[in-house]
């Protein structure tokens, strides 16, 4: 039961897990050897005064604890938050590299997501409705041989498949690049679909297999239930009782493992937009890491802390709302 | 003198209807940051790569003129050049009748405007060729007048071809060019046949339209359309699917995907050939020469001739490039090479008779000792890029059949060029674009602009430091005389003559070893356009220019500066008063 | 059979632990179905890769052939980008993978159940200390971390171990704490203390042996855990390329154009290597858990 008490410790618990998450993002990049000013300055073989302005302009010639504040200041109480310029995409903002790649995630992780929780969920039910077939051992043996694929490994097929032997995908990119003229229209949407439908079938390939499993082993376990029983000597139809009773208490983890899984997915997809070129955040984060632009890595990093932070926190208040059964 | 023009195949073929689009597609390696704090026009084409952007700007902006890859020189902002007998005085008329897309004149003011541009700072003048100007005057509106210290026979090429004019309408100042305003105006005013129209940081698509204003043959189509791919993207599924009509191929792994398809075709452009571009791929071995057994130049040679480059262009190129003339240039350079510097040959048993002169000896394992019994285990490391990592895979295995005991190793991007930059590296594989042009052999690498560095010059951190760091810490008396005749010369038998001697000098020391350079390969459909024939029409859809003149550290936002700290105690107890409230909260409602 | 939930007197605790109890463990796991396949995967694999040397048919690293040929006779997988041969490549990898994989889950364990025995057992401020450090190592993205630090620290197969062990025990440590919480509270562990056994005493003969069947399932899955985790790294372009893995085998194959030129074999065998030995590794997890917990075998 959701009481207030409950509600106001897992805020305040997740609230001071982001706050350090901030926190540890601000230091992580000023411990590495060199600072960051002088990780490009070298590299680049830029002269001392260039040297001089660039620090100043990235903000790295101030003492530790005024950029500390300013970061804070910056980051969590002005919305967007600022992370400054980025390094690589200068004079590009990292908030606006961000408001650019997120979109594309969101929708690659919000579809894949929800078919990846629909067929799971599906495929688990059926096990569970034919227990003990060999439909059932078929499945389940196929979800276990799935939990332990590398799934870039799975996209790396999927493009052989697909897109190269039966050249049905594309497997490059967002959208095509002459659709130059991004306007959010008819042709655009079917366009970024057609884009999407590799990222998303390797996406679910890769994570249908634990909703199964998790679904069958909480269907099992409720269609165990006193009520089951009662509910099919009282002559209920199967279907409705694996549906409409079992399925619905059965949903619980579900629902729990999905709203986790959304959260860490964000960050989960650098393999896969990898592959795929597909300019999401995975990308981006690749790209920001491998070419040491650290404004654009705290930007990152931060998006990617608050997600799976939001996401148990929002997964464990919905546990406990949807079951009863649980006291706090 | 016959004014080719650039931009139209001579061969009336049917390139587009009159006003047509042309897409193409240059893949960018999004890896190639920082193109606004380096040189180049314009910063905000940042994140687009130095060989797209160099593209890109070709068809906006002009130089002064464009060399052919026979060398001849094609007239574009200027018409004619007279150098006086003495060689110290350059007379520039320059074309009349020249608009800028916006319309206003172009006239001399504008050169001299670029040029004060281009040494305002010394990280722009790359080639190190203002401090040779004594003086720069306007004769009148057409023509310009440069007088130099001394003689410098190669002062022309650099200055006529490598600098894109700017207007200075838009500017007024030097200092001007800083603003986000100003650079966005730049961008889309130029002499070009074809005119920017926007851009931001971040995009992905640069338009160009027609420019009106063009002083030359209306060029024949309306829009063209760059669009930067990822070096990873699908490119012949793009191709197939008519998504870009012209592409640039990032490897030579994917052509026979390419040719396979019907109504495909690649155009494959020599080494040194390139079109649209002075700069071509090439790929070195760079030795520390200050640290031993580096310092040797035996060693150096021992490990140059054990390296397979052959083998380098067949894999890692798929065959298309060309292994280099040891001298530092592309082998078929024949305006520039000597005959006897001709292309490298792997020599496995010169090599291990110069590592025995050195006085190594072979273990009982098969591979070479120190003479004092110690093993030799020298390590090899380049940037984590792919390309790196499978060259330095095949040099690891052509050295150990050598006998050498290679431990090669790929280092993080910074790691890499701190390696080269503080000289704790022992020799390393470095993908670069260089130009071809034969005095760019003293600008490889030197520290000082101009000069030859006295070897161990440090940071960028010592006070009064200017200058870029020579990687392979190695200086010659010799050269830097051979590069000095050469810049004094009056002919060009004579500039071969020292340019030639300066080649030679480094294929004997070898600071670095030139391991190939690129053929440049460009796709497309053969039904969406009939084939434009480079050299019959003497020109290129995208004409040479060069380095550009830079502006200033790039577009920045001017923000007003940070409020002075006086609200960090308020900042500093709100933190604490929240981390508090928090940690309070917490605790307090935790129960067993 | 492992020991359940009543207490036992010391010496066979010390005796369980070693020994006997791994070698009745294994038969167990021989006997139960899943697991028997499980281990013979596993041990193929293991058996293979040992034997590389020998088996291999060229050195992985010497190019001796034509490029992107298809699988013959010769080249049983058929060649790379540069002209190696891939079978040679696929067994030493095998090496590197499976020591990758075994060295991080030895890490793993060690490190996780130390931190989850010594939480779980002393609560209070310890607890609440190691699991605020361990949520928030979970909560920072593993991937994007450990591709950050690997970044920095530079490509050798050593880094990708140090990488691997420090983002993988916090999910162990967690596990670990809530069997010891559960198991503290338990009377045998009060009877122990009354009756004057040292903390550390109670932790290694009480506690530990129940908790171990947990940590012996779960170390077996993070095996997989790790080799996927060294194959997505290497496949990144993080891990030394030149140590082959079945990761790096895949980066080649990414980067030299595998799917321009019909490499099908070169990218279908190391992925599906890595799946089987997955899927023998959680055979014999599953078996374990079943063993130790006789309500979890299925009906």
């Amino acid at each position: 039961m959701l009481t207030a008490r409950y509600l106001l410790r897992r805020t305040a618990n997740a609230a001071l897990t982001f706050f350090i998450a901030v926190v540890l993002i601000f230091i992580v990049p000023r411990l590495m050897p060199g600072s960051p000013v002088d990780m490009f300055a070298s590299q680049y073989r830029l002269p001392g005064p260039v040297v001089a302005e660039l620090t100043a302009r990235f903000g790295l010639d101030k003492p530790i604890e005024t950029q500390f504040m300013l970061y804070i200041k910056n980051v969590m109480l002005t919305f967007p938050p600022d992370f400054g310029l980025s390094y690589n995409f200068h004079p590009a903002t990292v908030w606006s590299l961000l408001a650019n790649a997120l979109p594309w995630t969101i929708f690659l992780v919000g579809t894949s997501a929800l078919v990846t929780a629909a067929l799971g969920v599906t495929l688990g039910m059926i096990c569970a409705w034919y227990r003990g077939s060999k439909l059932e051992t078929i499945i389940s043996s196929v979800s276990v041989f799935l939990l332990s694929v590398p799934y870039f490994w799975v996209a790396m097929i999927l493009v052989l498949v697909f897109g190269v032997f039966l050249r049905l995908f594309p497997f490059s990119g967002a959208t095509s690049p002459s659709l130059i003229h991004r306007q959010f229209d008819l042709p655009f949407v079917i366009d970024a679909l057609y884009h999407a439908i590799l990222p998303i079938m390797t996406l679910t390939v890769g994570s249908f297999a634990s909703y199964t499993l998790i679904m069958r082993d909480s269907m099992a376990s409720t269609l165990g239930e006193d009520y089951i029983l009662t509910a099919e000597a009282k002559g209920v139809r199967k279907a409705d009782i694996v549906v409409k009773h079992a399925g619905r208490n059965a949903m619980l983890p579900v629902m729990t493992l999905f709203t986790l899984r959304l959260g860490f997915m964000v960050g989960g997809t650098i393999l896969a937009e990898t592959v795929f070129t597909y300019p999401g955040v995975g990308l981006l984060i690749f790209g920001a890491i491998t070419g040491l632009d650290y404004p654009l890595i705290q930007g990152c990093f931060f998006v990617l802390a608050f997600t799976v932070i939001l996401s148990t926190y929002v997964a464990d208040l919905l546990y406990t709302f949807l079951d009863p059964r649980i006291k706090y | 003198m016959l004014v080719l023009w650039p931009y139209l195949p001579t061969k009336a073929e049917k390139v587009f209807d009159e006003g047509g689009e042309l897409k193409v597609g240059l893949p960018n390696a999004a890896n190639a940051p920082l193109m606004t704090i380096k040189l180049y026009v314009a910063g905000v084409t940042n994140p687009i790569s130095v060989e797209a952007r160099d593209i890109i700007y070709d068809l906006a902006f002009q130089s002064l003129a464009a060399t052919l890859p026979n060398g001849t020189r094609v007239p574009l902002l200027a018409t004619q050049w007279t150098i006086s007998p003495d060689g110290r005085v350059y007379t520039i008329k320059l074309r009349e009748n020249v608009k800028w897309s916006d319309g206003v004149a172009f006239n001399a003011s504008d050169v001299l405007f670029t040029w004060d541009v281009y040494r305002s700072q010394v990280q722009f003048d790359e080639f190190g060729i203002s401090p040779y100007v004594e003086k720069a005057e306007m004769v009148n509106a057409t023509a310009v007048r440069f007088t130099l210290k001394e003689p410098f026979s190669s002062w022309l090429e650099y200055f006529l071809t490598y600098m894109w004019i700017l207007p200075k309408h838009e500017f007024k100042t030097v200092a001007a060019q800083t603003g986000t305003e100003g650079i966005n105006k730049s961008f889309t005013i130029g002499t070009g046949p074809f005119q920017i129209v926007n851009f931001k940081p971040g995009d992905m698509v640069v338009h160009l339209v027609r420019n009106t204003n063009y002083w030359g043959p209306k060029p024949h189509l309306q829009n063209i359309t760059i669009i930067l791919l990822n070096p990873d993207a699908n490119i012949p599924g793009l191709l197939q699917t008519k998504q870009v009509d012209l592409v640039r191929l990032p490897s030579g792994t994917m052509v026979p995907a390419i040719l396979s398809q019907e109504n495909m075709t690649i155009d494959i452009y020599p080494s040194q050939q390139f079109v649209g571009d002075q700069e071509v791929g090439a790929a070195l071995v760079l030795f520390n020469c200050l640290r031993p057994p580096y310092d040797n130049k035996l060693v150096r040679k021992a490990i140059s001739l054990a390296i397979d480059t052959q083998a380098i262009v067949d894999y890692a190129l798929g065959g298309y490039g060309a292994v280099a003339s040891p001298g530092g240039f592309p082998a078929d350079l024949k305006t520039w090479v000597p005959s006897d510097l001709g292309p490298w040959k792997r020599n496995v048993t010169e090599a291990k008779r110069l590592l025995e002169k050195a006085g190594f000896v072979k273990g009982a394992d098969g591979f070479y000792q120190f003479p004092n019994g110690t093993a030799w285990k020298p390590v090899a490391t380049t940037r984590a890029r792919g390309a790196s990592t499978v060259i330095l895979a095949i040099i690891d295995q052509n050295l150990k059949e050598a006998g050498i005991n290679v431990q090669s190793q790929v280092l993080a991007s910074a790691s890499m060029t701190n390696a080269w930059y503080t000289g704790t590296y022992e020799f390393s594989v470095l993908i670069t674009n260089r130009p071809t042009f034969p005095d760019f052999i003293i600008n490889i690498f030197r520290v000082d602009p101009g000069q030859i560095a006295p070897v161990g010059v440090h940071s960028g951190n010592t006070p009064g430091y200017q200058g870029y760091h020579d990687w392979c810490r190695w200086a010659s008396a010799a050269q830097t005389k051979a590069i000095g005749d050469a810049r004094r010369a009056s002919t060009y038998q004579d500039q071969f003559r020292y340019y030639g001697e300066a080649q030679r000098i480094v294929a004997d020391e070898l600071p670095y070893f030139t391991l190939y350079y690129t053929q440049s390969l460009w796709s497309r459909r053969t039904d969406t356009f009939e084939g434009y024939d480079v050299y019959a029409s003497q020109g290129f859809m995208f004409p040479m220019a060069a380095l550009a003149t830079s502006i200033h550290l790039p577009s920045y936002e001017a923000k007003p500066p940070p409020p002075p700290p006086d609200n960090t105690m308020l900042y500093v107890a709100g933190a604490v008063v929240i981390i508090v409230v928090l940690a309070a909260l917490y605790f307090l409602t935790q129960r067993k | 059979m492992f020991i359940q939930m009543a207490p036992k007197p010391r010496s066979q605790f010390i005796g369980i632990i070693l020994g006997a109890g791994i070698s009745q463990l294994l038969s167990d796991i021989w006997q139960h179905r899943r697991g028997k396949i499980g281990v013979m995967v596993l041990g193929g694999f293991i058996l293979i890769s040992l034997l590389a040397p020998v088996l291999s048919p060229y050195d992985p690293y010497k190019m001796i052939a034509p490029p992107y040929l298809q699988p013959s006779r010769e080249h049983p997988l058929g060649t790379d980008g540069i002209g190696r041969d891939l079978l040679s490549q696929y067994l030493w990898g095998a090496q590197t993978s499976l020591f990758v994989g075994f060295a991080v889950a030895s890490a793993v364990v060690l490190i996780g159940s130390l931190i989850g025995l010594i939480s779980g057992y002393y609560g209070g401020l310890i607890d609440d200390l190691l699991m605020r450090f361990t949520d928030e190592l979970m909560v920072l993205p593993s991937l994007p971390l450990m591709i950050w630090v690997a970044t920095m620290l530079g490509q050798s197969m050593w880094n990708i171990i140090l990488v691997l062990s420090v983002f993988g025990w916090p999910s162990m440590a967690r596990m670990v704490r809530s069997q010891t919480l559960s198991l503290r509270s338990r009377p045998f562990v009060d009877a122990a203390r009354v009756s004057g056994a040292s903390d550390p005493r109670i932790i290694v003969e009480i506690i530990f042996p129940n908790v171990a069947p947990l940590i012996v399932a779960n170390g077996v899955l993070s095996i997989i855990g790790a080799i996927l985790g060294e194959a997505s790294l290497s496949f990144l372009g993080l891990g030394d390329p030149f140590h082959m893995s079945w990761g790096t085998i895949l980066y080649f194959a990414q980067i030299e154009g595998a799917f321009y030129n019909n490499g099908w074999a070169w990218i279908l065998a190391p992925g599906l290597t890595i799946a089987l030995i997955g899927l023998g590794l959680t055979f014999i997890g599953s078996a374990i858990s079943e063993i130790s917990d006789p309500r979890l075998r299925s009906a």
